[in-house]
């Protein structure tokens, strides 16, 4: 039939065929180590991406300063995943078996880390991210029965507390200390983020033995959520529970205070800055959790080091891109190798790892580190204050 | 049931629906006078939602002169855009598919644009009101909104005097029945069709202005002209009054509905509701049937 | 093996875009809703196989045909509608079908989406699928029925004057083409292992609009070739592979403005000679 058309797809075939002869073998031995890196550098959480980007080559380039690793120097690589799980799989295959890095630092968005967690373990080469959804660690993870999340994949990584445990923060530390004992929540839907951290709040308040009142959703492209809000303030709770993206959550914020919702605000780690830009004192009062703080003495020097390489203050994944490359680069390190096996049986046995967020030990079970404080942080007025450096909520 | 939350809730869906009637209205422009869908007003309002923003933080920080310049800044964009994408197309007589294609590339391209650029920071409007509720009784209303509501209202008044009583409003319609003959008749076509863009542009500034103050600034800002758009036709093709109605209509059922069976639900009622609207009355609630010209 | 994986999601996208150069080629449909039949398509395969144990064939058939079905109950009632509406209608049927796939989260698994599927749907069957579908394609220009939608395409009034049933022949296109689209989406669901409800919106079914128009409206080689272009752009140009969207953009406007016949609108899927030898018949 269509001859050229078939001749283009035999041509197709066996160029692909070819490049597959020519892929895989060994990482080279000399050279730099490459490190790979996916993460959204453009669309809606662009910020997040730059900012990890910005801590990652930090974090390498001290390395690099002090000699490297085993006498090579560090290389990062780069692509940008668009928040899109094609994506971020094509950057990961990219990484893993063209770039041939040691290990990849991926994207944090739930879907792109559902995405690349099963080629992972197919393509054998370990990531780390701070995706939170436990299905990323633990693929038969299932939020009706938290306590049993099955086996963990053996490629992947989390270098943060789960969903389910950062709301279990939140939640303990608004009925323990704010002696809260109704709870509204609004969320959006479509988002696996926002939807895990609210099972995991209903979870654990209905588990110590409090009351959800009521839950709202709104749809992911919904900037008005008056409607809702409406309903919130009709039955009263003393916590509503905001779990979004920074821009979802200023809105709630805003209009929730415009309609005089009573009830005070608990948060989620993205209410730190530029949070406080963008809602203002209509956040005042509220409360959520976070990986870091700002005026904890002990990182004081990462905000100088920082503010000079880059010019401008650290934000919270600032933090996450520094940390978590540094994890990477430690367990090349202790592997002795950039072999993606060995780097990565290294990573499973990581305990003891002093991120700024805190020391790091990973479960091996889960892949998850194990009792990781979070800071509780406030807000005065427009501006964002200390609560609780180190909290550990009590079990449900 | 209660009455109170009744009422605030159709005051929430009326005030939302205000937002819909604004874009409705200078998407309607267009869709009168052209006879197309011109998404690229999309990519207007989020030009000048950062327009808005850059120069109330970086000229001056006072809400008229800002307004002013960026409902002008949007008048000129969709004057330019209009020159470089769509006359080439009608000057050389293509389908009006060509012309719809374009727009919407043009809204991609906006888009894309300030999400590659821009898009990793949140920019928000310096607070103009500090006090954005106004409290009726038991009912609360935003003043930006309120605001929105008024602006429609006024530029619909404004719009059907131009159109009825002024030189240029006649000529526009003439060009609106048929793009051809006023030529005939000495009427500088390329000129009217212009100056119908630059009104729509305004308008398009004033939506990213105020859709920029409330919700502060990001790429995807345009994407709120998809509602807008579709008040536009449910109010019917022909009429710019039809739209303004459809629009407020729209947020009052999505408030109403949200409230009461959940956003989960909700788009499925909305739009099978108008999927059933179109089928039974394809013109709409105030429109007239046109024929479509190939 | 990296190639092979590009050459892949390259080719599930073509697939697509196959199905929208169906319907805006032949008919001048513009659907700004693919996103719902992909949907469809990818969960139906999806709950099929993982919640009911229907093998996998049998799944990706299912596929295809509640594709059809819907493509058949949106039809009756848009079809007859002007374009523009048509193409509004269409991005409401993307929205009422990704709420719906949110609130069925008992079966659907909602905002965290299904996970776990096995890989079932590699190159060869990919690859094989578009050869069947360009065929498909081809086969429906070139005939009788094809000439009358091409008819419809360019002037619809003059078309229904001439005795052209206009509603029956765009119903057809319709559901051919949303047959296709959900059969390309439940590959997606085999291949790429992880769908939710957000996978493909409104800018996405553009795109596939755009990339026909770039590909030339009366050419499938050339439709083929912009889509594998686009596709596979981001990894040979990576320094500018976020710009991408926005070079797409501008090539479509300036290719609508001075070629609108399309980038490739000289290429054909028969080399000259053959096509001279035919229509010398």
């Amino acid at each position: 039939m269509r001859k050229s058309v078939f001749l283009l797809m035999v041509v197709a075939l066996i160029l692909g065929s070819v490049s597959q002869v020519f892929a895989g073998g060994e990482p080279e031995e000399a050279g730099p180590i490459k490190v790979g890196m996916y993460a959204d550098l453009s669309a809606g959480t662009a910020q997040w991406g730059t900012d990890a980007e910005k801590g990652a080559r930090l974090r390498i380039k001290e390395y690099n300063k002090a000699g490297g690793i085993m006498g090579r120097q560090i290389e990062l690589v780069i692509y940008d995943c668009k928040q899109s799980p094609t994506e971020a799989v094509k950057a990961y295959t990219r990484l893993a078996t063209q770039d041939k890095v040691a290990a990849v630092y991926g994207s944090l968005i739930s879907n792109t880390a559902l995405a690349v967690s099963p080629v992972a373990a197919q393509t054998k080469v370990p990531v780390v991210s701070r995706a939170m959804d436990e299905r990323a660690t633990t693929p038969a993870f299932n939020p009706d029965d938290p306590e049993n999340p099955g086996p963990a994949n053996p490629y992947f990584f989390l270098l943060q507390p789960s969903a389910f445990q950062q709301a279990a923060v939140i939640a303990g530390y608004a009925i323990d200390e704010l002696g809260m004992n109704t709870f509204t929540m609004l969320y959006d839907k479509g988002n696996a983020y926002a939807e895990y951290l609210a099972k995991g709040f209903a979870y654990y308040v209905t588990k110590r033995g409090k009351k959800m009142l009521g839950s709202f959703e709104f749809q992911s492209g919904d900037v008005d959520y008056k409607a809702q809000l409406t309903k919130i303030k009709e039955l009263g709770a003393d916590g509503l529970f905001i779990p979004n993206y920074v821009a979802q959550n200023a809105n709630a914020v805003k209009q929730a205070r415009e309609l005089g919702v009573k009830a005070r605000f608990l948060g989620n780690n993205s209410w730190y800055k530029p949070m406080d830009e963008v809602a203002g004192p209509a956040a005042d009062g509220s409360y959520f959790p976070n990986n870091m703080t700002f005026d904890d003495p002990s990182t004081q020097w990462f905000f100088e080091t920082y503010e000079a390489e880059w010019g401008e203050e650290p934000r919270l994944h600032s933090f996450s891109g520094y940390d978590d490359v540094g994890f990477i680069l430690e367990a090349i390190e202790r592997a002795g190798s950039t072999d993606p096996e060995k780097v990565r049986d290294a990573m499973e046995a990581t305990r003891k790892f002093e991120g700024i967020i805190g020391t790091i030990n990973i479960d091996p079970k889960t892949h998850r580190p194990v009792g990781l404080p979070m800071a509780v942080l406030r807000f005065v007025g427009d501006q964002i204050e200390t609560v609780e450096y180190r909290y550990v909520p009590k079990s449900p | 049931m209660n009455w109170n939350i009744l009422l605030q809730q159709i005051v929430n869906g009326i005030s939302l629906g205000g937002v819909y009637a604004l874009m409705a209205v200078g998407f309607g422009l267009i869709f009168n006078v052209l006879k197309f869908s011109n998404f690229s007003h999309g990519g207007v309002v989020t030009l000048t939602a950062y327009i808005g923003f850059f120069l109330s933080r970086y000229l001056v920080a006072n809400f008229i002169i800002t307004f002013l310049l960026t409902a002008v800044a949007g008048g000129l964009a969709a004057v330019v855009i209009e020159r470089l994408v769509f006359r080439p197309i009608r000057r050389k007589g293509y389908p009006i598919s060509m012309l719809i294609v374009n727009s919407i590339t043009v809204a991609m391209l906006v888009q894309q644009f300030f999400a590659v650029t821009l898009g990793a920071d949140y920019y928000t409007y310096p607070n103009f009101i500090k006090e954005t509720a106004l409290h009726l009784g038991n009912l609360t209303v935003s003043k930006i909104y309120l605001l929105m509501l008024g602006i429609s209202a006024a530029v619909l008044g404004a719009l059907t005097y131009v159109i009825q009583k002024t030189k240029i409003g006649i000529a526009i319609r003439a060009v609106s029945s048929d793009i051809s003959t006023p030529s005939l008749m000495g009427v500088n076509v390329d000129f009217v069709i212009s100056v119908a863009f630059f009104f729509s542009g305004v308008l398009g500034g004033i939506t990213g202005y105020l859709l920029g103050m409330t919700f502060s600034v990001d790429p995807f800002i345009g994407s709120m002209i998809l509602k807008g758009i579709i008040a536009s036709i449910i109010g019917g093709m022909g009429s710019i009054l039809g739209g303004v109605i459809a629009g407020l209509l729209l947020g009052a059922a999505e408030s109403l509905l949200i409230g009461e069976i959940g956003a989960a639900l909700t788009p499925m009622v909305i739009y099978g509701s108008i999927i059933l609207l179109l089928l039974v009355r394809p013109q709409g609630i105030a429109g007239k049937i046109t024929e479509v010209k190939a | 093996m990296f190639y092979l994986k590009v050459l892949e999601i390259t080719s599930l996208y073509t697939i697509l875009v196959l199905g929208v150069y169906l319907m805006t080629g032949l008919t001048g449909l513009f659907s700004l809703g693919q996103g719902a039949f992909v949907s469809i398509g990818a969960y139906t395969a999806a709950i099929a196989y993982m919640r009911f144990g229907v093998p996998f064939p049998l799944a990706l058939a299912l596929a295809v045909l509640m594709g059809a079905l819907l493509g058949f109950l949106v039809g009756i009632p848009t079809l007859r509608l002007r374009r523009d509406y048509f193409l509004l209608v269409t991005f409401g049927l993307s929205e009422m079908v990704r709420a719906g796939l949110l609130y069925l989260a008992q079966l659907t698994g909602g905002a965290l989406g299904m996970a776990g599927m096995p890989r079932k749907v590699g190159l060869p069957l990919i690859l094989g699928s578009i050869v069947v579908i360009t065929f498909i394609t081809y086969s429906l220009k070139r005939s009788r029925f094809g000439r009358d939608c091409i008819a419809i395409r360019d002037d619809e009034l003059a078309a229904s004057m001439v005795g052209i049933n206009v509603y029956a022949h765009k119903m057809k296109v319709f559901i051919i083409s949303s047959a296709i689209t959900a059969y390309g989406g439940a590959l997606y669901a085999f291949s790429i292992l992880f769908i939710e409800p957000n996978i493909f919106n409104w800018l996405e079914s553009a795109k596939l609009i755009i990339i026909t128009f770039v590909g030339g409206l009366n050419s499938i080689a050339g439709v083929i070739a912009a889509s594998v272009i686009y596709y596979s752009f981001g990894e040979f140009f990576r320094f500018i592979d976020v710009w991408r969207d926005v070079l797409l953009a501008v090539v479509v406007v300036l290719v609508i403005i001075f070629r609108p016949g399309g980038l490739f609108q000289g290429l054909s899927l028969l080399p000259s000679k053959l096509k001279a030898m035919r229509s010398g018949r």
